[in-house]
């Protein structure tokens, strides 16, 4: 049977470094010759798309929508696949005076590696600039995918963009393009079956989401929407409240029109600067770091998708698998070494402890043959209603991308190599914790005054985090 | 003041006179960046991002989305002129210079002591006379053609070079014209602008037509059709997931058969009704032909049954191109293929395909009464592409502007001449200090003719000697600037017309944010960590 091609929405800058990661781990898979090492085992046409360039180059890009805010590119090259760039004919000018330049300072490397005398020390190889999603994404997009919006910049610490209605500001200006991007690519797929959505929940970009939720179930209806609900870390705790708000506010959409939500962070609650202590291994607050880390997590789940062989699932049958009717909202763990310590499998979502037997599971094994027994006990559900599926082809891990990693829990990996990893998706009342921490910020209107949304809304939204929470304790 | 760093201890605080030269100084930064472009002689710029990316205006209004203000002051003047761009498409350049000017003159008088709010006084009187002068000078021409062409032109020339300006010009009059409807607001969304990165820009042209950028998905549809029934709907013709949304199990595999088999035959038949309505107007005869065009997707199986009829389908138009094809074919939008008449259907006398790499272009021509079109844009690369797009929305705003004023009034500067003339008359009548802010306000107004004239390599000066001699000895008779020869001209014999609204606008706008600033004795920046 065909697998239906998935529409990717990136949706937040959060959501493109984690997005960046991704398309690298995917890109990583693909073998252009007879025989792979793992075999051919990927239908990768589900996420990527063949297409053909002005100068009849054939390209290979993600079926992939993305924005982002003014700057968010910083001084790396424009994301886009250069095959797509016309002739940049200088005789065709539009005007015939005088023509003025000014060029944008580019951003000052930092005085440190200036002390240390490490620029232009190694001119062979680009260095990774960790500050862009755009500095470490290999293949570039196709020119349809990237949106940078010109009204709201990125780093404007007197402007940041942190508030819910910033974000349905921003899809009223930029609606029209966004959404005839999306149809573009939807009127390119023969079996379009699913929206694969990665957002920014706490920040602004939680209304954006919220409004192309709307627009989505508007147009296409009877498609598929998995949430990938995505918290960043936060510069600092001042804004904790809204980044709550926002976060309620997204999840009311959510739950109305999503059809499995994943929430994933590296800070422990998603709200605040505090990472996670138990779990992963020393990570660094940066979103270059902690989108390395959620990546590879959503990589595998996405990759256990696209299987060719006839036991893999595709996405709606995951959905059939993971949803039950109102417990919409799912809890996402992984154990892959050495970022997880002594192969434990550790939580990604915020707030959630795997302390309850979960009732429905769907795990992942890369690399090895993990034993169905051995997965039902450690990702603590039944035998019965845990489905598991097996991918051959490692994941990759980047010592780079995880400097805070000491070198002792590194002796196995050196640079980056290939690793294990068990990747496990449970429904489970472990997500009660996320809600309760979400109903104890108090939210105070009248001194939250960059909110402006009717009161009712508000307590709406709030309710439902309530009535989400009822749900799992029935 | 210590008040504040006693709750805020981060807080910074300017006040008085450091307040209103923070205000001042990023008033006028603004100004001379902009004041360059101003003017069919004005320069270009080049805009290169961080990342090397090239953006090439002229349009004051894509300058400042483009750049990246940090300057409070600077952000809120330039969201005032941004905002004059929203509402009237034009005279952003002219709303950033005022606005620095008339801040300019202000300071002039208050270091010599006097207090801002009296000029604010003489600028909210100065403010009435202008409308007077602007209502005065209105020319009540009709609203044809030749005076669409003049309005267009000005605005043009000011964004393109000549020769494509008049190309422009010609293309924005026309759209407009072939969408207007009598006794019915115009809704510039039916001209739809397209681009294609092919040829050159001198092959931008408007099509009395659709263009849509989706092709027909099937080899075997044929590329061009004739005499075409046109058939808009929003139904879906793919296989759904139906088995996850209505919640049933299946438990056998031939369960599953069935329900597959089911769900395929429910599409089929959707389609089949589509073929019964071609077979009943297009009969056997060849000459005609059939074209779908639908909203929802339509799967390969489905394609299939269509491509063996010859008709063209094309899936997931526009939301808006439904509302379009309406209006350029007078086909009727259904979300039901049940109950199909002949007379939903609309016409066209040509469809065709047109294929550029792996973009597909279907032209929908040849049509009886077509009331929405499409500008086709032709550009090499990226940013000749946007350089001409913005052109062209300043232009047929500038168009839909005249025939809602149902007037013009002439440009190169005659108004500013005129109503600072008609400035230095009132002054005599004003009594008390407020004459300080009215004669500011009157010098202010002539920054825009000076500025024209310094980009023209004129002596601004000079020039404005020559104007104002001018206009006293023609009066009522407007006078504005001939940037070619540097001598006073009769703006309305060559032709140089602005919209009414514009003029209005920006003088409203500028007095209302030039008093404000000038109001402003403290600014405190609590909280926010100063970018150094």
């Amino acid at each position: 049977m065909v697998k239906g091609e998935v529409i990717t929405l990136q949706l937040g800058s959060f959501s493109n470094f984690v997005a960046s990661h991704l398309w690298n781990l995917q890109s990583q898979c693909f073998y252009y010759s007879k025989d792979a090492p793992f075999g051919h085992e990927f239908d990768h046409d589900v996420y990527y798309r063949e297409g053909r360039s002005f100068l009849n180059k054939t390209t290979f890009t993600p079926r992939t929508v993305l924005i982002d805010l003014k700057g968010s590119v910083r001084n790396c090259s424009w994301p886009v696949d250069q095959a797509y760039d016309g002739p940049n004919d200088d005789e065709q000018k539009v005007w015939d005076g005088q023509v003025q330049i000014h060029k944008a300072e580019p951003q000052a490397a930092s005085s440190k590696s200036e002390e240390l005398g490490e620029v232009d020390v190694r001119p062979k190889k680009a260095p990774l600039q960790k500050n862009s999603w755009a500095g470490y994404l290999q293949n570039k997009y196709h020119p349809k995918s990237v949106t940078i919006n010109n009204d709201f910049d990125s780093d404007n610490p007197q402007q940041p963009f942190g508030v819910f209605n910033q974000g349905e500001t921003l899809w009223r200006l930029e609606s029209e393009n966004f959404e005839d991007r999306v149809r573009w690519f939807a009127e390119d797929c023969d079996h379009l079956s699913a929206f694969n959505i990665m957002m920014d929940t706490s920040n602004g970009f939680s209304g954006f989401a919220s409004s192309c939720l709307d627009y989505l179930d508007d147009q296409f209806r009877a498609k598929s929407r998995v949430v990938w609900s995505l918290s960043d870390v936060p510069a600092n705790d001042s804004a904790a409240n809204y980044r709550a708000l926002n976060t309620v506010l997204a999840y009311q959409k959510m739950q109305e029109l999503a059809d499995v939500v994943l929430p994933l962070s590296v800070s422990a609650d998603g709200l605040r600067r505090h990472l996670r202590s138990s779990s992963l291994v020393a990570l660094d607050p940066s979103p270059f770091t902690g989108g390395a880390a959620l990546a590879m997590h959503v990589d595998s789940i996405l990759s256990s998708l696209k299987l060719k062989s006839e036991g893999g699932c595709d996405f709606v049958n995951f959905l059939r698998l993971m949803t039950i009717p109102d417990r919409k909202f799912v809890v996402s763990s992984m154990a892959a070494s050495p970022l997880s310590k002594d192969g434990r499998l550790e939580d990604l979502s915020p707030k959630c402890d795997s302390s309850k037997m979960a009732t429905s599971a769907y795990a992942v094994s890369r690399g090895t043959e993990t034993s169905h027994a051995i997965i039902v006990r450690i990702s603590n559900t039944s035998a019965a209603s845990t489905f598991h599926t097996m991918v051959r082809h490692p994941t990759k891990f980047c010592q780079d991308y995880f400097p805070e990693i000491s070198s002792q829990s590194m002796r196995s990996v050196k640079g980056s190599q290939l690793v294990d990893g068990l990747f496990v998706v449970k429904n489970s009342a472990d997500v009660v914790a996320h809600f309760d921490d979400l109903r104890r910020r108090r939210v105070n209107l009248g001194k939250m005054h960059r909110i402006s949304l009717p009161e009712g809304d508000v307590t709406e939204a709030i309710q439902n985090v309530a009535s989400l929470r009822e749900n799992y304790l029935k | 003041m210590a008040a504040l760093t006693g709750l805020n201890s981060k807080a910074e605080v300017a006040r008085s006179h450091t307040a209103m030269a923070v205000n001042i100084n990023a008033a006028r930064a603004l100004q001379d960046i902009l004041k360059t472009n101003l003017g069919p002689k004005g320069t270009m710029k080049m805009l290169v991002s961080g990342a090397g990316d090239i953006k090439i205006t002229k349009d004051g209004n894509v300058l400042l989305h483009e750049m990246q203000i940090q300057s409070p002051t600077a952000s809120l003047i330039a969201r005032a002129s941004t905002a004059q761009n929203d509402i009237t498409g034009d005279g952003t350049t002219s709303t950033v210079l005022l606005i620095g000017e008339l801040l300019k003159q202000a300071q002039l008088i208050i270091q010599e002591g006097l207090h801002p709010r009296v000029i604010t006084e003489g600028f909210d009187l100065a403010q009435a006379k202008a409308f007077e002068v602007l209502d005065q000078m209105k020319l009540d021409i009709p609203i044809n053609r030749d005076t669409l062409i003049q309005v267009a032109r000005t605005s043009l020339s000011t964004k393109v070079y000549n020769e494509l300006a008049s190309l422009l010009t010609d293309v924005c009059v026309d759209s407009v014209l072939t969408i207007k409807k009598d006794n019915e607001p115009l809704n510039l969304h039916m001209v739809e602008i397209m681009e294609m990165q092919h040829k050159t820009h001198k092959d931008t042209k408007l099509i009395k037509g659709l263009v849509l950028d989706h092709g027909a998905r099937h080899p075997d549809m044929p590329k061009v059709v004739k005499n075409a029934y046109i058939l808009a709907v929003n139904v879906s013709m793919e296989y759904e997931k139906t088995e996850v949304n209505a919640g049933f199990f299946y438990k056998t595999a031939e369960e599953r058969e069935k329900l597959v088999q089911a769900e395929r035959e429910f599409i089929e038949n959707r389609v089949r009704k589509v073929i019964e309505l071609k077979k009943q107007v297009c009969g056997n005869d060849k000459e005609k032909g059939f074209v779908l065009i639908n909203q929802q997707g339509i799967d390969p199986m489905s394609l299939d049954l269509l491509a063996k009829e010859g008709i063209m389908a094309l899936r997931r138009a526009k939301r808006r191109n439904m509302e379009r094809l309406g209006l350029a074919t007078g086909s009727v939008a259904l979300n039901s293929v049940d109950n199909l008449t002949p007379d939903v259907l609309g016409y066209a006398g040509l469809v065709y395909e047109h294929v550029l790499g792996e973009n597909k272009y279907t032209f929908v021509e040849e049509l009886k009464n077509p009331k929405s079109v499409t500008i086709l844009i032709k550009g090499p690369n990226k940013h000749t592409i946007t350089q001409i797009k913005d052109a062209i929305h300043d232009g047929l705003r500038a168009v839909k502007n005249a025939i809602d004023d149902g007037c013009v009034v002439a440009g190169a500067g005659a108004f500013e001449i005129a109503a600072h003339y008609a400035l230095m008359e009132y002054e005599k009548e004003v009594k008390g200090r407020a004459v300080f802010g009215v004669r500011a306000f009157a010098e202010a107004l002539l920054i825009v003719v000076k500025t024209l004239a310094v980009n023209s390599g004129l002596d601004p000066q000079d020039t404005l000697v020559k104007l104002r001699e001018q206009y006293h000895r023609l009066r009522p008779q407007p006078v504005g600037l001939n940037l070619n020869t540097g001598e006073p001209c009769d703006p309305v014999a060559d032709g140089i017309l602005d919209n009414y609204c514009v003029h209005r606008q920006l003088i409203s706008a500028c007095t209302v944010i030039a008093t404000n600033l000038l109001l402003v004795d403290e600014i405190m920046f609590a909280g926010v960590q100063q970018k150094k």
